[in-house]
Order: C-alpha cells, then sequence, then structure tokens
C-alpha cells in the first residue's frame, strides 16, 4: 500500500521522470564532467544569486503576482553595496546597505502593488526601469567598479567544500521553507495567492501582507546583489538585468503555479539547481550561447504542459469519482 | 459641465496632434531629403552604441571638444543603450534635426544599414567610427586593425610559449558581442594569430554576450573540462575582471612569473587592466586610440563640409602594452588610459 502511494498514477506521470532519466543519460555520454562531484558543488554555486532571488519571486508568485523588478534590485544594491565598500572600507556597512536599499526597492513595489492598486506587472516595471537607470548613473562613466580583494571573502570563502554564496543561499532557502510552511505569514501568502478577496472577508490585513512579501523580496535581492558584486569581485554596467527571467523558470519548474496559491516551496530548489545545471549543462557541451534561449523556452514550455496536462487528467479523475458515487 | 470639459479635451487632443505633425513634419514617414535643408547652422550627430565605459566616454569626449573647436554650431550626441531599433530611431531624429553629418558608432553593422540608407537618400553623409557597418555609402570608416589587434595578443602568447611542444599551450577563447564586427574581427586576429604559432591551440571558444556573469560561469566550466588552459583572450579588457575572479575562485590564479600562471591578454587600454599590468595580473592588452577615433571624426566631417576630399578609411595606431613597456607608454602620455 505506502510503495503504491509513490507510483505513478496516469502515464502523464510517468513523463516527467522518463524525461529525466532519458536527459540524465545523454549527459552522462556527452558530458561526462557534468557529473562530478566537484560540478555539482560548482553549479550550486553558480546558482547561488538566482536562488537567493528565486525565494522571493516563488513569494511573490505564490501570491499570485509577479515581480520583474528583481534582476535591476540586484543590480542597483550590488553597485551600492560596492561602492560603499570602496568609500568606506567596511563590509558591514555594504551589507546593510545593500539589505535596507533593496527592502526600501520592494517597499516600493508592495505600496504600488497593494495601497495603490496598480497591477504588479506594470509597478515592477516602472521600478525595474528606475533601479537600472540608477544603477548606472551610480557606476558612472568608468562602466565597471572592482570592490578589491576583501569584498570577495562575503562570497569566495570555502566552508567545509562550499563556496560562502552557495551556504548564503542554502541557509536563507532553509529559513524562508520554515517561513513560508510552517508561520501564518506564510499561510497568508497561500491564501492570498487562492483568494484574495475571501482574506480580506476574514478580516486579515491581506495589503500589509503584500507589502510585506515585496520588501522581503527586495531584501533578498539586496542579498543576491552583495553575493553577486562579491563573487565577481566588482560591478559593471546592466550586469544582472534580466535575472527575472531565470527565477521565473526556477520558480515555474519548481512546481509553482503561476496563477498563485499552489505549490511546493521545497520544489524551487529543485528549480533553480537545474536552471543553473542546464545553464552549466549547455556550456560543458560547448553550445552557442544564443542557443540557450531557445533550450530555455522549450524546457519551460514543456514543464508547463506537462503540468496543464495533469492538472486535465485530475479533474477528468475527480468527475469519473463524483461520477461512479 | 462635463460635456464642455470632454469637448475641450477633445479639442485640445485635435490641436496637440495637428501641432505636433507640424514640428514633425519631413520626419522618418516622409522623405528624408526634403527634411535637409541649409539653415546656415553647422550640426553634427553622433549615434553612439552606448556610452557605457571609460573607453566610449574618452571617444565622445574628443569628439565633442574637436567638433566644437573646429567650427561646428551644434554637436547632436545620443546613446542608443545597445538596441539597434532606438540607434535607427536616433538617426532618423538626426536627419530630422537637419544635421549635415552624422557619425555612427554602430550596435550592429548589419541593423543599421536601414537607418544609413535613409541618410543616404537624405544626401547626408555617414561616417562609421570604432565599429564598422556592412552596407550604405559610407563617406569614411575609421577604426583601429581590429584584426592586427587580435593577433597581436596571440603572437605575444606565441613568443612568451616559443619552443614548447606542438599545440601544447591551450587558449581559452571568450567571444563577447557576435553582432560587433570589432569584437568579430579581434576574434579572427586571434585565431589567425594562434595558427601561425605551432604550439598554440584554442580548446575552447565561448560566446557570452559580453556578460561578467557569463564570463564567470564559462571560465570555471572550461577549466573543467580542459584544467590544464595555459592561456586566455578576453575581445576588451573590461572582461577581463571576471576572467581574474573565477580563476581565483578554482585556484588557478598565480601572477606573472608564478608557475602555473594562466596568460591574459585583451584589447582597449583601459586603466585597471594596463594598472594591472605593472601588478603582474595580466600579460597584455592593446591600447587603441580612442581619442583619435573621436577626434578623427569631427575632423573627417569638418573637412567634407569645407568641401575637402576625405579618406574612405582612416586607421588608427594601437599600441600593445606589457609589464615591460607600460611605465615608458604612460609616463610619455601615449595612453589614453594611464597617465602617469
Amino acid at each position: 500500500m505506502m510503495l503504491k502511494r509513490f507510483l505513478p498514477k496516469s502515464g502523464i506521470d510517468y513523463l516527467k521522470p522518463s524525461i529525466v532519466v532519458l536527459f540524465a543519460v545523454f549527459i552522462a555520454i556527452k558530458a561526462p564532467v557534468f557529473f562530478t562531484i566537484n560540478n555539482l558543488i560548482s553549479v550550486l554555486s553558480q546558482g547561488a544569486v538566482i536562488g537567493i532571488a528565486s525565494i522571493g519571486m516563488s513569494m511573490v508568485i505564490l501570491a499570485g503576482e509577479i515581480d520583474i523588478s528583481v534582476g535591476a534590485m540586484v543590480y542597483c544594491t550590488g553597485v551600492i553595496a560596492s561602492e560603499l565598500y570602496l568609500s568606506t572600507n567596511n563590509l558591514i556597512i555594504s551589507t546593510v546597505a545593500a539589505v535596507v536599499c533593496g527592502g526600501f526597492f520592494g517597499l516600493i513595489n508592495g505600496f504600488g502593488v497593494a495601497k495603490l492598486k496598480i497591477p504588479s506587472l506594470i509597478t515592477t516595471l516602472s521600478v525595474c526601469n528606475i533601479l537600472s537607470g540608477l544603477g548606472s548613473i551610480l557606476i558612472g562613466s568608468e562602466g565597471t567598479l572592482s570592490a578589491g580583494e576583501r569584498y570577495k571573502i562575503i562570497a569566495q570563502t570555502k566552508i567545509l567544500g562550499l563556496l560562502s554564496s552557495a551556504w548564503i543561499y542554502i541557509l536563507l532557502f532553509l529559513l524562508f521553507l520554515i517561513i513560508i510552511r510552517k508561520t501564518r505569514f506564510g499561510r497568508y501568502i497561500y491564501a492570498i495567492g487562492d483568494n484574495q478577496d475571501a482574506l480580506r472577508a476574514c478580516g486579515i490585513r491581506a495589503d500589509f501582507t503584500i507589502i510585506m512579501i515585496f520588501v522581503l523580496t527586495g531584501m533578498l535581492c539586496g542579498i543576491g546583489g552583495l553575493v553577486n558584486t562579491s563573487r565577481l569581485g566588482g560591478t559593471q554596467f546592466n550586469i544582472s538585468l534580466g535575472m527575472e527571467v531565470y527565477c521565473i523558470a526556477a520558480v515555474v519548474v519548481g512546481g509553482i503555479s503561476m496563477s498563485g496559491g499552489r505549490g511546493n516551496v521545497l520544489g524551487v530548489f529543485f528549480g533553480v539547481f537545474i536552471v543553473a545545471a542546464l545553464d552549466n549543462l549547455l556550456r560543458l557541451m560547448g553550445v552557442n550561447v544564443y542557443m540557450y534561449n531557445v533550450v530555455w523556452g522549450i524546457v519551460i514550455f514543456g514543464v508547463v504542459m506537462i503540468d496543464i496536462l495533469k492538472k486535465k487528467q485530475k479533474a477528468r479523475d475527480l468527475e469519473r469519482q463524483v461520477f461512479e458515487t | 459641465m462635463k460635456k464642455v470639459l470632454v469637448l475641450l479635451l477633445a479639442c485640445l487632443m485635435i490641436f496637440g496632434m495637428f501641432a505636433c505633425s507640424s514640428t514633425t513634419g519631413g520626419g522618418t514617414g516622409s522623405d528624408p531629403a526634403q527634411a535637409r535643408k541649409d539653415d546656415g547652422v553647422n550640426r553634427i550627430g553622433f549615434a553612439l552604441a552606448d556610452i557605457s565605459g571609460q573607453a566610449v566616454q574618452t571617444e565622445s569626449s574628443a569628439f565633442e571638444s574637436t567638433a566644437k573647436e573646429l567650427g561646428f554650431d551644434e554637436v547632436i550626441m545620443l546613446s542608443a543603450e545597445n538596441s539597434v531599433e532606438t540607434q535607427i530611431t536616433q538617426v532618423r531624429d538626426m536627419i530630422t534635426s537637419e544635421c549635415d553629418v552624422i557619425v555612427i558608432y554602430s550596435v550592429d553593422a548589419d541593423g543599421i544599414v536601414p537607418a544609413v540608407q535613409s541618410c543616404n537618400e537624405a544626401g547626408i553623409p555617414v561616417i562609421a567610427v570604432d565599429r564598422g557597418i556592412k552596407s550604405g555609402d559610407i563617406l569614411c570608416s575609421i577604426a583601429s586593425n581590429n584584426i592586427s589587434d587580435g593577433r597581436d595578443v596571440a603572437n605575444y602568447f606565441g613568443t612568451l610559449t616559443a619552443g614548447e611542444p606542438e599545440k601544447s599551450v591551450k587558449c581559452l577563447h571568450i567571444i563577447g558581442n557576435l553582432s560587433s564586427t570589432a569584437q568579430k574581427e579581434r576574434a579572427d586576429g586571434f585565431r589567425l594569430g594562434v595558427d601561425s604559432w605551432g604550439q598554440l591551440t584554442i580548446v575552447s571558444e565561448v560566446a557570452t554576450e559580453a556578460d561578467a556573469d557569463k564570463i564567470y560561469n564559462a571560465v570555471v566550466d572550461s577549466f573543467k573540462t580542459n584544467p590544464d588552459i595555459k592561456a586566455i583572450f578576453v575581445p576588451y579588457d573590461a572582461l577581463l575582471s571576471p576572467v581574474v575572479s573565477a580563476l581565483k575562485e578554482i585556484g588557478k590564479y598565480y601572477p606573472v612569473g608564478e608557475e602555473g600562471h594562466v596568460m591574459l591578454g585583451a584589447v582597449d587600454g583601459a586603466t585597471e587592466q594596463l594598472e594591472w599590468l605593472s601588478q603582474g595580473v595580466n600579460d597584455i592588452s592593446i591600447s587603441l586610440d580612442f581619442q583619435g577615433f573621436g577626434a578623427k571624426a569631427a575632423e573627417a566631417a569638418w573637412a567634407w563640409l569645407q568641401g575637402n576630399s576625405v579618406a574612405e578609411t582612416i586607421q588608427t595606431i594601437s599600441i600593445p602594452c606589457v609589464m615591460g613597456n607600460v611605465d615608458y607608454l604612460a609616463k610619455n602620455g601615449y595612453l589614453w588610459g594611464l597617465s602617469k
């Protein structure tokens, strides 16, 4: 009986595992380096920044909203952190500034969405444009900023064989996993995505929760910006812009519904790993960089298609059960 | 009251539309040739792909100051933020603004052609600077010999490793922006240079769209498949920073002269990378004449306006900078990126 629970129930359920197995065999033949421990550890650090930002993105999507300013927030907070480090030589000041500024940018998003009732797409698009311009103004005419050797300890220190960037991501992920699964705030996120009006009718401050979701996403992006600039040893014009596409992909691949209210946050960890691993694999195989987008498009389309098919299958099963009863 | 307000607003909109259409008459929709008339003002336009980076800033400042010194009354400079659509619109706006000459530092050598054709139809000469333009009538092209710049880097790697066994010096070739003719030519030059030295071989070529994050990951991943890479070429200096960070992450960073050093070469001659040469971080940086690009473009435009002949191609001089000569070159003012 126990084993039956884990076995796929229909043909569609076999589809995802079969694709994964076939894909794994293909990788093992074409790029055997991929499965080495060193490479898998490296993939984890390569995906750290996307992962940190994806934690925020998963909360936003679970709440039925979207945040396309994620990449710009990572860019701008990264520039602020490296600029401040260059002028003060103090890691604590630059870290706090990145997180606080990220939180402030998130507050603007949250206020626009929750209080002014502007669609999240429009609000975050505006903030995205403002921040990408602001970041470039702050970098100045040089176009690049080198933050110095000490700044790199944030992301490039090795602890138990893993880079600190990966540890920061893992710890943040665990923290937010607990917040989303075990706290009232986490339940409200799901409830907002499922039925916001019902939540309001129960007297729960949905607006405050939405603002908090965007503020936390901004703060996570602040940490992402800090980690990214530390990892690269500085920053350059327009770095990280467009990262939101990878974050959305990671969240969708991880199994969170784009319409909000449904999905397992733990899946996002695997989603991020798949995003980083696919990028890494394409590089190991020497695929042209412009093919990456084609592959990405196919992957996201495939995952969404499988989920739609599964949903349809479930609805049919439910209908049959009702009919039989 | 509401009806009156609506009527007033409608009248205002109609008036606004008429006003706009009268000010943009002869714009992109109409015949550009009619748009250009001699208003007695010497006007020059400079359409820049972007204004990010020290090199472009140097180029545009030199262009502006030279143009004003020569006697241009008005200098219009617009940045397309690396969008070819924006650049086409900007060039067409320059036609409407009655520019006498238009200088283009193109986002894309092919993509900008429709804008060049509009200039040709309007009888406005086009000067291509820094990056080439694939077709259309170009009055003058100003650039460095990008093929030679790329080849110089390979030749330096070849000289440093002379006597090594055949195909033993593995090179990683980082490719930047595929739409830039300058970067394509530098890549071709590097390949040519590598082919002329028996010990050099390119084991991996990675297109990175000049994105620091992609370059970082590309270096980390390339060493997994080829752990004994001994040289890395990037198309321009600003892209060296993520390469150095990646080498440090994987424990492959050793300064020049130390055992295990990975040779690093790039083109541009930016300040930080020239300073790195003295510190032994990188091996070679080809310093381009960005001041020359800007100044020569303005001079060619002025010469045409005065009725003088203009050379079809003007090539600027590039200077290979290495640890041994960078201080001397900087002290004598040969480098745009560094002065001591």
